[in-house]
């Protein structure tokens, strides 16, 4: 399947000028060092020590009267895949839809998850995937939400002005739904193809002001082939600006529904699912235009039955403090650095201090 | 040396250092910046290819500005041709109906400098004399698109990315239109109406 979207993208390259055709990319690349003996182990190609990469390409086709296509690949710890793939037509301000292969909007954080688009080495928590410590299923089998939440389906979305400065931008969306047995695994359920026969659901409302903006996102819908495990995720961002200081938060849980048949569960199955909750503050000061100091706190939180193969406790936490540093040498290529101190309870070790040195190439 | 510097810095209108710091320092060094010399039409040519690049970080008034920094405040011009030495020659009649010798012409600089920028647009007339055709309404316009678009596009992106997107006056409006309707761009009718009529004046 992915050869056809890639098929895809470079039909669209080829006729870029029948339409008029915005281009974008990124490349970023990213080298983490952790301290301590045997770090956790990472998904990544050369192992959590070593260096990551991400390459993103997106060609967007106007094509008149408020008709355009997307087309988004990207290329990272997974290999290739297509990240986006919809068509959109904006009809009203109030009301535009798109179909196709989807970026939901969950959360704050999702809609730049590019790495172009964040200013620190490393996603938030929340958003975290094989980037975090102890990840796997062993250990807190990854964050809240995937970033970026890719899914296939259809979504109806807006704005409507409430006043002469504020308004409410809304979406909601039906799209074929998570993947997993017994949690959910993020990498099927980017698959293409559906497991079950109930859709997922979810929305998202944002109120904006001058300087300012609240939302809310949830999603739900079943992730097992028999329709029997249900997940439910909820969540609510703030976004506050000061002239150079922007601050961001949010704070976002998911209750996941556990298979009460399934055997090796460390103890007594009472109520079958599990509560994650997670969330981060981030204040970001452009010193000057070219340096942007960030720090950064966030954590995870579990609470409820560990899945059967996970060596954690029912309430293990994770918590991360973050001093980065953003500096663009030029409008395309910025360097990235922090310091990350992880702290975790109830898990086999305490703490880890991280160091990461990143570059990005954007266009 | 240092105090010269100082004076000539401190002479200048304030704006001008600033906006030379914000439009042209922003993708450029200091060193490439200001490491060239040229002529007063040729620096017009180099800011307007730069505006071309980039119309909304460097508007038309800026260029007017920059320009003028450029060749008035930070004397980045080439240096006055120098004349030709004389030469001292045993003196000759010289018949009454024949031309004066060709050393004597005065030179005139007819190729450009080795280091101007290839591809600059075509020979720009002249400089206005001062800023009078705008009006106070177009100073405010300017600053209130410059305001918006560094308040609502850096919520996500790098500046200098949209900066570089919004090159054709159709493809930063659609491109606007669907920024708009991002959930949660925050960017409402007026700013758009806003943003709009800065487009039409750049273009």
């Amino acid at each position: 399947m992915t050869r056809w979207w890639v098929g895809a993208l470079v039909l669209a390259a080829a006729s870029a000028h029948a339409f008029d055709v915005t281009a974008a990319g990124s490349a970023a690349v990213d080298y983490r060092y952790v301290s301590g003996p045997n770090p956790p182990e990472n998904p990544s190609t050369l192992g959590i020590t070593g260096l990551t990469y991400e390459v993103a390409q997106k060609l967007v086709a106007e094509v008149g009267h408020g008709v355009s296509f997307t087309v988004k690949a990207c290329a990272g710890c997974h290999g290739l895949e297509v990240d986006q793939g919809f068509g959109e037509v904006r009809v009203k301000r109030f009301f535009n839809v798109r179909a196709g292969r989807l970026n939901l909007p969950f959360g704050e954080f999702n809609l730049r998850h590019d790495p172009t688009n964040f200013t620190t080495p490393s996603k938030p928590l929340p958003y975290a995937m094989g980037d975090m410590l102890w990840y796997g299923r062993e250990g807190f089998n990854l964050g809240i939400v995937p970033a970026p939440f890719v899914d296939n389906g259809v979504e109806v979305y807006g704005s409507l002005s409430l006043s002469k400065k504020v308004q409410l931008d809304y979406s909601a969306y039906v799209v074929k739904g998570l993947v997993g047995d017994n949690d959910i695994d993020w990498a099927r359920s980017r698959n293409y193809l559906d497991i079950n026969r109930t859709p997922a659901g979810g929305g998202r409302v944002v109120l904006t002001g001058e300087d300012w903006a609240v939302g809310a996102s949830f999603t739900g819908g079943t992730y097992d082939p028999k329709d029997t495990l249900h997940y439910l995720m909820g969540g609510l961002d703030l976004y506050l600006r000061f002239g150079p200081v922007v601050f961001r938060a949010e704070g976002l849980a998911r209750r996941t529904d556990l298979d009460p048949t399934a055997t090796g569960y460390a103890y007594q199955v009472i109520d079958s699912w599990f509560l994650k909750v997670g969330w981060y503050g981030q204040v970001d000061w452009a010193i000057i235009p070219q340096l942007t100091l960030v720090l950064r706190s966030d954590g995870l939180q579990h609470f409820g039955l560990p899945i059967p193969e996970s060596s954690i406790q029912p309430n293990a936490r994770v918590l991360r403090q973050t001093v980065a540093l953003m500096g663009r040498v030029n409008e395309n290529f910025a360097i990235k650095a922090d310091y990350e101190l992880w702290t975790v309870t109830d898990a086999p070790f305490t703490a880890r201090h991280l160091a990461r040195l990143g570059v990005v190439v954007g266009y | 040396m240092l105090a010269l510097v100082l004076a000539l810095t401190l002479a200048a209108p304030p704006n001008a250092r600033l906006a030379w710091e914000r439009k042209c320092l922003y993708c450029h060094s200091e060193e490439v910046a200001e490491g060239h010399r040229y002529t007063e039409p040729q620096w017009r040519r180099v800011v307007e290819k730069m505006r071309l690049k980039a119309p909304l970080l460097i508007s038309k008034a800026d260029a007017v500005l920059l320009t003028r920094y450029a060749t008035q405040t930070l004397k980045l011009v080439l240096p006055p041709a120098r004349p030709t030495p004389m030469v001292v020659a045993p003196l000759k009649p010289v018949p009454v109906d024949k031309p004066p010798a060709d050393e004597l012409k005065t030179p005139v600089m007819t190729d450009l400098p080795a280091d101007l920028p290839a591809d600059l647009p075509p020979e720009l007339p002249p400089t206005p004399p001062d800023d009078s055709l705008r009006t106070n309404a177009d100073d405010e316009l300017d600053q209130q698109a410059t305001a918006l678009i560094q308040a609502r596009c850096s919520k996500c992106h790098a500046l200098g990315r949209v900066y570089g997107r919004l090159d054709t006056y159709e493809r930063s409006l659609t491109t606007l239109e669907r920024m708009r309707l991002k959930t949660g761009s925050g960017i409402t009718d007026d700013d758009l109406a806003v943003l709009e009529r800065y487009l039409r004046a750049q273009f």
